[in-house]
């Protein structure tokens, strides 16, 4: 009885720690920063995802809600089917970001969007 | 202490180096502008962004500089919102001669009032500069 308590606590958190969370598509994914966050330098990233987002493609930038901007697309690269490398991250000035991910189908059109806020 | 004052008050207002200068089109996007001098120099330049620019994509401009620098001098640019306090991501700089610079991977982030900010520097300091106004 208690595994199976356990087992269930695990499962309904397992996503509740994802920093970016698409719980339509069942899927999460981790941000591991490999370089930064900075402000006025390049900062990278490397996106994990906790199982492979085929079919849909996926597209991050970083947002400035209080100023009403976001900044230079990023860059990135497919390690595999769970991992991407996201370079050339911009953060133009001090105070609160946010990083977001969208979930794209086939014609381009965002089918999930999740965020998560970093202070920089 | 009398002289901490003066001095305090002496690094107050404009740097008396850089005599800000705007494009005489200031609020517009001049997609060209030809004989701009740097205030301090008077070097004389022309400056002329791509095609289908002004644009919230990666942008291009080109400097052309009437004469060459000297020995030790670079060009530097910049993007600048004065109205919001910061900037944008560094430019691509390609030299395509001795007098002439092209500078890609220009993103406007967001609509408003954007300064192109050309510097010319010798040693890693800047000598001259000239901001020129654009509106998006």
């Amino acid at each position: 009885m208690k595994f199976l308590f356990a087992l269930l606590f695990t499962i309904s958190t397992a996503h509740a720690t994802c920093e970016l969370s698409f719980p339509q598509a069942n899927l999460c994914a981790d941000l591991i920063w490999t370089q930064g966050p900075v402000v006025n330098q390049a900062s990278a990233l490397q996106l994990k995802f906790d199982r492979a987002f085929a079919p849909y493609k996926f597209k991050i930038d970083v947002w400035m809600t209080s100023m009403g901007h976001g900044s230079r697309p990023v860059v990135m690269r497919s390690v595999n089917d769970v991992t991407l490398d996201v370079s050339q991250i911009w953060f133009t000035m001090r105070g609160p970001w946010l990083v977001r991910g969208f979930l794209l189908n086939d014609a381009g059109a965002v089918v999930e969007k999740s965020e998560t806020e970093i202070r920089l | 202490m009398r002289w901490m004052v003066l001095l305090l008050l002496a690094s107050c207002g404009d740097s008396p180096l850089f005599n800000h200068v705007k494009t005489p089109d200031a609020g517009r996007f001049v997609r060209s502008v030809e004989d701009q001098r740097f205030p301090r120099s008077n070097r004389a330049f022309d400056l002329v962004w791509q095609t289908g620019c002004p644009s919230f994509d990666a942008c291009s401009f080109t400097v052309n500089l009437k004469d060459p620098l000297d020995s030790g001098e670079e060009l530097f640019a910049e993007l600048w919102m004065p109205s919001m306090g910061h900037g944008s991501s560094p430019f691509t700089v390609r030299a395509l001669g001795p007098t002439s610079w092209e500078f890609s991977d220009v993103y406007f982030i967001m609509p408003g009032n954007w300064e192109v900010v050309l510097k010319i520097k010798s040693g890693g300091q800047a000598i001259d500069e000239i901001r020129l106004d654009y509106r998006l």
